[in-house]
């Protein structure tokens, strides 16, 4: 605050405005925004980092069970690709990227090479799992074309590819092991 | 002399720096009791450096954005208040810097200054000076800070600071006596 030196004491105009109330309080109450915007920085941060974590782990597993199946790369087959409402957000959008769709093609190519040597009871099994999959992520594909902003929605959407993943990569591998086993015993 | 509302609750220094030191842990609640204990402090002195009460508000929150970010930082030596403020005159500075322009509402000023200030007259007077000797006399005048400091505050030499408020001093004076000439 000001010396001694530097005020004027006779001065009638520094002496009116030091007179001033120095508090004046805004129209209307700032604290609502300022909060919001305190706690938008980290949750952004959180949701970017694990964006990112679950992309580089998806990548991760569609590379890997792509040199699993050993196998070329095969056109993309139209039945492959689930549909998705108008409006809805593609994978292609997200952060999935063309290895994981190339890695979940793969797989399901060589799935359905091997599905014919399958009991029907497995093959109905293996059908319901992955209807379940499909229409979950037809699910949140619906409401992330209302609300694309959602952290949580896209979260639950790349855990659900994950899963598709996971289960196309397990029933191929037990599939193939299983016809395997059966020409060696022909 | 009507009596002066007392906007922002009294919070004494053992407090402020009770909520300082639970705030920095990151308690939010901390956080929005030194806004409530200081804003009108920030907001009066956003308001009158800028005579914009749309800026105001924005360098307002951007001020509470900042400490709450730098509050780590924040040692108690000068007070909450004075940091608050050498926070919300570099939120000021950076506005116009962004903006490259600088609006005047002089009447939107005196309107909300109406309701906290017994000389409306002066309010009035202040807002319509130039922009530096504005932010010099608000600063030096209304809120006492030394010419030093409130050089440091604006980035401008101390002397510069002293030719402001000269320049601001004389300026209301002859808008101040054109006023009570006219009998307002």
């Amino acid at each position: 605050m000001s010396k001694v030196s530097d005020i004027d004491q006779n001065d009638p105009l520094l002496q009116r405005a030091r007179a001033l109330n120095r508090e004046v309080l805004p129209p209307k109450d700032l604290w609502p925004s300022i909060h919001n915007r305190l706690t938008e920085r980290p949750r952004s941060v959180w949701t970017s980092s694990r964006l990112a974590v679950a992309a580089v782990l998806l990548v991760s597993l569609s590379s890997a069970l792509t040199v699993w199946l050993g196998g070329e790369l095969r056109e993309k087959s139209n039945a492959l690709n689930p549909s998705y409402p108008d409006g809805a957000i593609k994978p292609q959008y997200l952060v999935l990227g063309p290895q994981f769709v190339q890695a979940r093609t793969d797989l399901v190519l060589s799935l359905e090479k091997q599905l014919d040597e399958l009991s029907p009871e497995s093959r109905q099994v293996l059908a319901d799992n992955l209807e379940n999959i499909d229409e979950a992520i037809r699910e949140i594909n619906t409401a992330l074309a209302s609300n694309p902003g959602s952290a949580l929605l896209i979260h639950l959407l790349l855990s659900t590819y994950t899963d598709q993943l996971t289960l196309l990569g397990t029933i191929e591998g037990m599939t193939r092991r299983v016809n395997e086993s059966k020409r060696t015993q022909l | 002399m009507k009596e002066l509302p007392n906007p922002s609750p009294v919070v004494s220094r053992a407090d402020v720096e009770r909520l300082c030191e639970r705030a920095k842990t990151g308690d939010d609640s901390a956080f929005e009791a030194l806004y409530r204990a200081t804003v009108g402090k920030v907001y009066g002195l956003c308001l009158r450096m800028t005579a914009d009460p749309s800026l105001a508000e924005d360098c307002t929150q951007n001020t509470y954005l900042r400490a709450w970010q730098k509050l780590a930082e924040f040692r108690g030596e000068s007070g909450i208040t004075t940091w608050l403020h050498r926070i919300a005159v570099n939120e000021v500075l950076g506005a116009y810097r962004r903006e490259k322009r600088h609006r005047h509402e002089e009447a939107d000023v005196t309107a909300i200054a109406e309701r906290f200030s017994v000389d409306i007259d002066l309010e009035r007077a202040v807002s319509a000076l130039p922009q530096r000797a504005r932010e010099v006399f608000v600063l030096f005048g209304i809120y006492g800070y030394g010419h030093k400091e409130t050089a440091s505050m604006l980035e401008i030499a101390e002397g510069t600071s002293k030719a402001h408020y000269h320049q601001a001093r004389r300026l209301l004076q002859g808008s101040l006596g054109a006023r009570d000439e006219q009998g307002e």
